[in-house]
């Protein structure tokens, strides 16, 4: 897990949040934020799910998100998905 | 390490559309970087000198606003609720199998009278089938036991039985066994092994303080004894991933650095227990309790022995430390017993030999029951009952709590230690509240002046960047 220091080089990016824990498998993608207790469950995620995690917490440009959710998750409605990780607290 | 500052950031509100409202928080600052901590909630971030003024001027960009609602240092209408209470829903299920053990150690807090017994095969059953049906009707199949004693290999057979019945019922159980070792034979050590059977070793450190500790029932040293089973451990395949729990008493305190030399270098061990020896009506010798400027002592010496074993390439952790880095760093609850208070009836539950359920491994105070599996309720109605009625659910606190930084990883400490201490259940662990005012600070100045010895000491699971 990664604990990101915040700078003014970083602050503007998306991470995953250090409080989430996820279970990936070829239904679903279970994200759940303990501090809120919160789950949210979106489409599969596409490929290696670690690995797309991992792009996660090394921080995404908020004005490329949507296509990050668009690349690496199936299903059609990418934008709700965003926003549920939004809402939620599963992307800080 | 340096001294962090420590100031309390004062809650403020900012209206720019929505009235976003700043809920404060205990700020930790070096030179250049600062730590965040929200006391109710235990989230905490980390930021730059830039982005803690912006919050002290009371002025935070939007940026920096979305990370704090995101970590619950602020709200806006409509924004996530924090949470702190944990659900009962028990996962880990401590059985008193014996009070029979072979070992008369000077601290025990059990009751080891002459006619101590281990429990029935049919009382067992009907323990493990109260669990099953917990499990059941609560959709779990995966949890975790503890076979406890006396000592709990002196009923190796029924741990089998526990695990095998579990099993047969659709239900992964993890065992934890912590042992004397004294019965760890080969063929025994062999059967742990295949049977994924997790075992802790209680080793008090070198031979001297380990015998001096921990005499057998004859009176004779067990240090040979407990050495030989732990090899055999090594052998069967365990390597040194069984666990080493040692108790920690005034006895051991001038000797805190040789311990640690003597697992890391010695023993070849990467992680290990150390619990403060707990005060109770049972003990031998109440002189082996430490005070509170010799657990601050030992809070202290702990951890920078620690890093320096690190930085010599023993890569070495202690569980409690660890427990704590992690909590200031994501809440992890990684203790079952005390990462958020006491557990004790919420996460976990404890079965003597007669059937009686207890919230945590207090079985020979007869009135801490909470209900017996022969009363006909589920475990949850006991639970919620029991919650209701009984002191050791209360909340525990002090003055100290008041302002204390450390209270959602407090929250009064460890309920059974207070038990044991006073004979009944108010105030607080003071033990652990000394032990978490003095450890917590420091590893917040680890985290700030040195963050890449977080990774090392997490053994890599946390990486500050």
């Amino acid at each position: 897990m990664k604990v990101i220091s915040f700078t003014k080089n970083n602050i503007g990016l998306f991470y995953l949040s250090p409080y989430v824990e996820f279970i990936a498998n070829k239904e679903k993608t279970v994200f759940r934020n303990d501090l809120f207790n919160k789950i949210t469950i979106t489409p599969p995620i596409k490929g290696n799910a670690d690995l797309v995690i991992e792009k996660l917490k090394n921080g995404v440009e908020p004005e490329l998100a949507l296509q990050f959710i668009e690349q690496n998750f199936y299903g059609d409605n990418h934008q709700t998905v965003l926003d549920g990780l939004l809402q939620n607290g599963i992307i800080e | 390490m340096n001294k962090s500052i420590k100031e309390l950031l004062k809650p403020f509100s900012i209206e720019n559309g929505v009235k976003a409202k700043f809920v404060g928080g205990h700020g930790f600052s070096n030179q250049e970087k600062h730590l965040l901590l929200n006391r109710e909630f235990g989230s905490t971030i980390l930021i730059d000198k830039e982005h803690y003024q912006q919050i002290k001027d009371k002025k935070p960009t939007d940026d920096l606003q979305f990370k704090l609602i995101q970590r619950g240092f602020m709200t806006v209408p409509g924004s996530n609720q924090c949470q702190s209470e944990e659900s009962i829903l028990p996962k880990f299920f401590i059985i008193d199998l014996t009070q029979v053990c072979n070992f008369r150690c000077s601290y025990c807090f059990r009751d080891l009278k002459e006619d101590t017994k281990t429990i029935s095969i049919d009382i067992l059953d009907s323990i493990i089938d109260f669990i099953i049906d917990y499990c059941k009707k609560t959709n779990q199949r995966e949890i975790h036991i503890q076979p406890w004693g006396g000592e709990p290999l002196i009923a190796w057979d029924k741990i089998c039985h526990i695990q095998d019945r579990l099993k047969a019922k659709g239900i992964s159980s993890e065992i934890t066994i912590e042992s004397n070792a004294s019965l760890i034979t080969k063929e025994l050590a062999a059967e742990a092994f295949k049977r994924d059977i997790r075992i802790g070793v209680s080793i008090d450190g070198k031979a001297d303080i380990h015998n001096l500790q921990r005499r057998m029932a004859d009176g004779k040293p067990s240090y040979d004894r407990m050495m030989k089973g732990m090899l055999n451990l090594r052998e069967a395949g365990y390597g040194i991933r069984h666990g080493i729990i040692s108790v920690f008493t005034k006895n051991s305190l001038p000797h805190l650095e040789e311990m640690l030399e003597f697992f890391a270098v010695e023993l070849k061990v990467d992680r290990f227990k150390l619990n403060i020896v707990k005060e109770s009506p049972m003990m031998q010798d109440k002189g082996l309790c430490l005070n509170n400027s010799e657990i601050k002592d030992f809070q202290l010496r702990l951890l920078k022995k620690l890093v320096e074993l690190n930085k010599r390439g023993y890569p070495i952790i202690e569980l409690n430390v660890l427990d704590k880095l992690q909590n200031i760093l994501n809440r992890n609850k990684s203790n079952i017993c005390i990462s958020r208070g006491c557990m004790g009836g919420k996460k976990m539950v404890a079965f003597d030999i007669d059937g009686r359920i207890f919230p945590c491994d207090i079985t020979d105070y007869k009135e801490e029951a909470i209900g017996s599996i022969y009363d006909g309720e589920e475990l949850i109605t006991l639970l919620e009952k029991a919650h209701k009625e009984k002191d050791f659910f209360a909340e525990k606190t002090s003055e100290l709590c008041n302002d204390c930084p450390w209270w959602f990883y407090c929250k009064g400490g460890c309920t059974t230690a207070i038990k044991y201490k006073k004979g009944h259940v108010s105030g607080v662990d003071t033990a652990e509240c000394v032990s978490n005012r003095t450890l917590y600070p420091e590893l917040v100045n680890l985290i700030l002046d040195e963050p890449e010895m977080v990774k090392v000491l997490t053994k890599n699971k946390i990486e500050i960047v």
